[in-house]
């Protein structure tokens, strides 16, 4: 299955539908993965997007639509490609090692019935356990190693074949948080080392965010927003994009005015004396039920002397290694969370909130059925 | 519309058929519901079969669910209830202690219920006969058995041996169910403030799926015994349905309508279990397992109370299974109508002898036992593959209506007892028409094979149902992904894992065909009679021990190929494959 | 060469006589498939002969040696699943079933009835005995072969030591507690021809009879009572001949006597190489139940076929053929009384006035058996 010639391979996806009874698990999805890209596929639980990918692996298959890998139509109108034609590989949330099969031979599998001679297939796998660091257990079973190590594995095996298209399902899920930072990091080294293509799907907007040079946002079944991971963090394109993907607060407005093309102010009804500056969400209303969405990044702390700025009071602080996030009170049951500071503010300390303008956004609250 | 669109939306249709399924059912079909249903019919369409008047009636009906036959339906089902629920206690304190304590000798207990679920019942109750009858070897040793032997051609003789069947069954899925079962859950349970008591309430819900199959396939095959039947026979205040059953279709002349009223009663009583299991599973699998699982923490025993615990699972073995093999072995010495006479105790290999000397009016026992091993290797293998195809879908982790349909046919099947398939398939695969114009089939080879595999396949379809579904599926989907092919995925990742189960699976089959007798008996090839109707000739005459010495020569020789397989298994299988089973690796 | 290189080598070597056998075994499997494609391309014309008698393959090899024209082919089984076998082929319509020989008259005279039995298959010329002629029903629908007696009295001469055996089988109610045994009607298919013949011989109905309901319901009913008293008796009811006759052999006996199948108490006391049960004996009483063996042809059978049964059952019917079923199983079902003038049963067979062998009517008492049977059931058996 590996390909002597490596390409990276351009996905398409078109119109893809997915029911299974009368539940519609994709509803008309529609996208295209650029070769040697990485893009993430990010949803809750139920948004699809595990659907899409086994999809794209041959492992479901659609009700209907077309999905074309490279220069080949994997599925369409009576067509169906099986998996093991597909030309991809895949590291799955469960790792799904062979448990008989010693590391080496997990690694190896994909290259069975290549055009690689053995000692070739043998230099590759050795290759591979190198840049993965587990050379010392080539020879080990799965059971015998940890989770991050069994994550390597299928990462090796994943990329042994050299195929133009890897897809990752929920792979860091599992793992402890340390060994999650740290795997994926080599994640996106290894992946964008080899010049794959990647679809990965997740449910952290962090990790969405940290891997991707694209990112899909998945809601019961349809795709919100496919964009830049600064796009969508800045424009968000609808209420839920801006949740899911990290808000420190939201709060219901009231007096919104264009103040420009791009830009409104709007007033808190806790803080009535307050013009708050914000962003317009593009393609977004907010006629009906304006809310201000403000990202964690739009919020600095300044002391209670400060001139400028909403009062507020910190309700509580937390160190991350880097600083310290605080939870800010900044009206009836109105709180600001992950709020990032240098410097640590006590809890009762009263503040003041200065928010960003470029990480605030106006938008409805619910979206339209 | 053009013709090309037209051509890919059919062949788009046609793809979407599921044509592996129909051809399973197409399958099922001949083996078992057309000649199960044909059987059947004559219930309510007697007039069909030449069995009476009416081309429509429910009189048959009313008939069997009075007066005698009525009362074996009752007392079958309590019987097989209690059969259910004694198999399923005894099982699961079995297997707890042997899987998750350090008892001594695990794997001589294991066999044990190996070589329990191997003795068919009729050896059980020839056995047990051997040791309680009068003048046999209870008597020899100053027993007075008079008492156990009246007992045991009563109820108590009839719920202990149908439990003594079934146990391994319940031992075996239980077992499955049980060995994937991580120490953290009673840990969990352990550090919450449970004490012992409690920490097993909160573990068996967990398997609760592998204890209500083991109940279901426990209550079905009580329901279907024929062999319990065929030699224990009717007690006064306790019929059984299949012993009215086999009393039906055996009189002159026989009544098949009413014997079909009891066959269709005793199949749709399997359906209550099913929906209580599926009402308790309730979308649960039997996936306990990936490739993740960790090793299991055994219980350890102090050493007097690991003594005492070994002991007590030794006497409960001996009693289940060593008393009546001792009984059914020391008769087998003997060529007298009783152990003891009254010129003493004869021993003499002389049985053995005539096992294959035969006396004028006996056949020997060699090319018998020949026909039954071949036998047993076309029917355990074509067994194993169907039965895995079934045990694929009824693991299947998105049930559905098709799921639920092959369940409930499944443990119906291991309902119908043997004699009915058998007399099902005259019924069907005689028919003029069939003889004529289709293929002529009666009376060969090929169709006792068929009527073997029905037998065989709904039962060990769901003892791999455990096997099969504690696969997680993403292993057979990894391989798929990285370039095998269905076949590949299948070899490479599949069967490890599942080769332990398979063989014994293949064994399982092979030494059930090897003992069977209902069908054999009424499917069997003129001149090519396999063993077991060879050994049944012997038994009820005064050459009884020659039988007894047939049975032990059968069951030496079902186990010398169980020792030869799993010997060449073991030298053939490749490393990996056998840290699967091991502690510390799922299978 | 290393270890690993052994090991490896050890490996492949196994593997290959693994395939090996495999490949044996399943190759040698194959001839269980070429057993039935034989079978059915067989050279002459075959009938298939259901035998439930011990005798029956010795007997149709010695026909088949003088009758090259076609071949009797012995399937061997028990009469239950014959019998079975024979009914569910006749309802499917396409019976493979050319003759049927077993004890006991009932299941021909249910056969009969049901339009399955060819007719006259007995030649005129047959020379039957007084005991043969008296069991041939008048459409002579089947053949009497053999005659044994149930009812005979077994016994232990050493246990029932102290006990005066009766001569009557209304002396047998009067026995000491618990030492007459005999066998389950429903696992032994010569006992209710027993059952029967005591219930009709109390009533008084022969088999020439054409008895009325009320006759026979009197008869049962007499019956019952009979059997009753015997229970009130200690009646010890064994499944089998072989506990029946063990509980008289062992020692200490449970039985001292039983009322069994005289075959089957010949055939234990004189089995060879030495006598199994040398202190077995058996008397008879007023009365015995005759039991005879029987042959019938398949009225379905094709016409030219049906004329070769018939020569079996002439054969079988013929002095040559009684010897034959003597010698087929001398210890066994060939210990019985010939139904042919001039042939003398075997040595272990004393002689015995046949016509004090009380036969029954099983157009009559056959259809009678599921009741009867259910009734000792449960009001005999314990």
């Amino acid at each position: 299955m590996s390909s002597p010639s490596f390409q990276p391979a351009r996905v398409e996806i078109k119109d893809v539908r997915k029911e299974f009874g009368t539940k519609v698990a994709l509803n008309g999805v529609s996208l295209v993965v650029e070769p040697g890209t990485f893009t993430v596929l990010l949803g809750p639980s139920g948004s699809g997007k595990t659907t899409l990918l086994r999809c794209l692996a041959g492992i479901e298959q659609p009700s209907s639509g077309e999905i074309t890998i490279g220069q080949q139509m994997v599925f369409g109108p009576g067509r169906f490609v099986s998996p093991d034609k597909r030309d991809l590989s895949m590291v799955f949330q469960d790792y799904a090692l062979w448990p008989h099969m010693t590391v080496r031979k997990n690694i190896a599998f994909p290259l069975v019935g290549s055009s690689l001679s053995k000692p070739d297939r043998t230099r590759r796998v050795d290759n591979l356990l190198e840049r993965v660091g587990i050379s010392a257990l080539a020879d080990r079973y799965p059971n015998e190693l940890s989770g991050g190590e069994q994550q390597r594995v299928a990462l090796a095996r994943a990329l042994s074949a050299r195929v133009g298209l890897v897809l990752f399902d929920e792979p860091l899920s599992n793992l402890d948080t340390d060994r999650r930072d740290q795997l994926r990091i080599e994640i996106a080294t290894l992946t964008r080392d080899a010049g794959v293509t990647a679809v990965y799907i997740t449910h952290d907007q962090s990790e969405a965010f940290a891997l991707a040079d694209r990112v899909g946002v998945l809601r019961q079944g349809e795709l919100v927003q496919y964009t830049r991971p600064e796009k969508i963090y800045r424009h968000p394109k609808s209420a839920f994009v801006a949740r899911f993907t990290g808000v420190a607060g939201e709060f219901a407005v009231t007096n919104v005015r264009e103040i420009s093309e791009k830009r409104v102010t709007v007033q808190l009804p806790f803080a009535p004396h307050m013009f708050i500056e914000a962003t317009k969400s593009e393609n977004s209303p907010y006629d009906k039920d304006p809310h201000l969405f403000v990202r964690a990044s739009a919020v600095t702390l300044h002391p209670a002397t400060s001139t400028e700025g909403a009062p507020g009071v910190i309700r509580d602080v937390a160190y991350n290694g880097r600083g310290y996030e605080h939870v800010v009170e900044v009206g009836e049951k109105a709180t600001l969370t992950k709020v990032y500071s240098v410097d640590r503010f006590d809890r009762g300390d009263c503040v003041k909130v200065m928010l960003d303008p470029v990480s605030c956004f106006v938008m409805n609250a619910q979206e339209e059925a | 519309m053009t013709t090309s669109t037209l051509t890919h939306n059919s062949l788009s249709r046609l793809r979407r058929i599921p044509w592996s399924g129909l051809v399973v059912w197409v399958v099922l079909l001949l083996l078992i519901i057309i000649p199960v249903m044909t059987f059947i019919a004559v219930a309510v369409s007697p007039r069909l079969f030449h069995q009476g008047s009416s081309y429509f009636t429910l009189s048959n009906i009313s008939a069997a669910l009075q007066g005698y036959t009525g009362r074996g339906i009752v007392d079958s089902l309590w019987v097989s209830t209690l059969v259910g629920v004694f198999a399923v206690t005894f099982a699961t304190a079995i297997a707890w202690i042997v899987q998750r304590t350090n008892i001594y000798g695990r794997r001589i207990w294991s066999g044990a219920m190996w070589l329990l679920l191997l003795v068919p019942t009729w050896m059980t109750t020839l056995g047990w006969t051997d040791v309680v009858a009068p003048g046999e070897l209870g008597s020899a040793l100053g027993v007075h058995t008079l008492f156990f032997y009246h007992m045991f051609y009563g109820a108590s003789g009839i719920v202990f041996v149908l439990t003594t069947a079934a146990l391994p069954f319940s031992y075996f899925v239980i077992s499955v169910g049980m060995r994937g079962l991580g120490s953290e859950f009673e840990d969990a349970a352990r550090v919450h403030g449970g004490g012992r008591m409690l920490t097993v309430r909160t573990v068996l819900p967990i398997i609760a799926p592998a204890l209500l199959s083991a109940f279901a396939i426990s209550f079905a095959e009580a329901m279907s015994d024929f062999g319990v039947a065929f030699t224990l026979g009717s007690s006064a205040h306790f019929p059984i349905a299949t012993y009215t059953l086999f009393n039906s279709i055996y009189a002159f002349p026989a009544n098949f309508p009413v014997a079909a009223v009891i066959a269709a009663v005793l199949i749709l009583s399997t359906v209550p279990p099913v929906f209580l299991q599926a009402r308790v599973m309730r979308g649960r699998s039997y996936a306990v397992l990936s490739g993740r699982t960790r090793s299991v923490r055994r219980h350890q025993f102090r050493p007097w109370t690991r003594v005492g615990i070994t002991a007590t699972v030794g006497l409960f073995m001996f009693f289940v299974l060593g008393l009546p093999l001792i009984g059914a072995i020391t008769s087998s010495f003997t060529n007298t109508a009783s152990f003891m006479t009254s010129t003493g105790i004869h021993w003499t290999l002389q049985s053995y002898k005539n096992v294959f000397q035969p006396l004028p009016s006996f056949t020997t026992l060699g090319p018998p036992l020949w026909t039954s091993n071949q036998l047993g290797l076309w029917v355990a293998s074509a067994t194993l593959i169907l039965a895995y195809v079934l045990a694929r879908r009824m693991a299947s982790r998105t049930p559905g209506i098709g799921q639920r349909i092959t369940d409930v046919f499944l443990l119906g099947s291991i309902a119908i007892p043997g004699i009915v398939l058998g007399v099902g398939y005259i019924f069907f695969y005689d028919q003029h028409f069939i003889t004529s114009h289709v293929v002529d089939l009666y009376e060969t080879m090929p169709l006792l094979i068929m009527g073997l595999i029905a037998s065989a396949v709904p039962s060990q379809a769901r003892l791999l149902t455990g096997p099969v579904g504690q696969i997680q599926s993403s292993l057979n989907e990894a391989a798929r992904v990285h370039g095998a092919t269905k076949w590949r995925a299948f070899h490479s990742t599949s069967l490890p894992l599942l080769s332990r189960a398979l063989v014994w699976a293949w064994l399982l089959t092979f030494t059930k065909t090897i003992s069977e007798l209902a069908i054999a008996q009424i499917l069997y090839q003129p001149g090519h009679e396999p063993a077991s109707v060879v050994i049944e000739t012997y038994l009820g005459t005064i050459w009884a021990s020659i039988g007894a010495a047939a049975t032990v020569i059968t069951l030496l020789e079902m186990v010398g190929v169980i020792g030869v397989v799993l010997l060449i298994f073991r030298l053939v299988m490749p490393k990996g494959w056998r840290r699967i089973g091991e502690a510390g690796v799922s299978s | 060469m290393n270890f690993t290189t052994r090991k490896i080598k050890r490996v492949r070597s196994a593997r290959f006589l693994a395939a090996a056998l495999g490949s044996t075994v399943a190759v040698s499997s194959l001839s269980v498939m070429s057993v039935s494609a034989a079978t059915s391309h067989a050279s002459v014309p075959t009938i298939l002969l259901y035998n439930a008698q011990g005798y029956g393959d010795k007997v149709a090899a010695a026909f088949n040696a003088t009758n090259p024209g076609f071949k009797i082919v012995v399937d061997d089984d028990s009469t239950g699943p014959l019998f079975t076998k024979i009914q569910a082929e006749m309802a499917a319509g396409s019976p493979k079933w050319g003759l049927f020989w077993a004890d006991g008259a009932a299941p021909f005279a249910a056969l009969d009835t049901q339009g399955y039995l060819l007719h006259n298959i007995v030649a005129k010329s047959t020379a039957y005995n007084a005991a043969g002629l008296t069991n041939l029903p008048a459409d002579k629908s089947f053949a009497p072969t053999g005659l044994t007696v149930m009812g005979s009295l077994c016994y232990d001469s050493i246990a029932s030591k102290g006990v005066t055996l009766p001569t009557t089988f209304a002396g047998l109610t009067k026995l000491p507690k618990g030492v007459l045994g005999m066998n389950d009607p429903t696992q032994s298919g010569p006992t209710y021809p027993m059952i029967a013949g005591i219930m009709a011989h109390l009533g008084g109905i022969t088999a020439k009879m054409n008895p009325s309901k009320a006759q026979v319901a009197a008869a049962v009913k007499k019956g019952e009572a009979y059997f009753l008293a015997l229970k009130k008796n200690g009646l010890e009811v064994h499944p089998t001949n072989g506990p029946t006759l063990g509980a008289m052999e062992t020692n200490p006996a449970t039985l001292d006597m039983a009322i069994i199948q005289s075959s089957a108490c010949y055939g234990d006391i004189n089995a060879q190489p030495k006598s199994l049960w040398p202190t077995g004996k058996v008397k008879y009483l007023d009365y015995s139940i005759a039991l005879t063996s029987n042959i019938a042809v398949d009225a379905k059978l094709p016409p030219a076929l049906q004329k070769d049964a018939e020569k079996f059952v002439a054969f079988v019917a013929s002095a040559k053929g009684q010897v034959a079923m003597q010698h087929g199983d001398p210890y066994g079902d060939g210990l019985f009384w010939p139904v042919i003038k001039g042939v003398a049963p075997e040595k272990f067979v004393p002689n015995f006035n046949t016509t004090h062998a009380f036969a029954i009517n099983p157009y009559v008492w056959g259809p009678l058996e599921n009741q009867i049977n259910s009734w000792f059931v449960k009001n005999i058996i314990n």
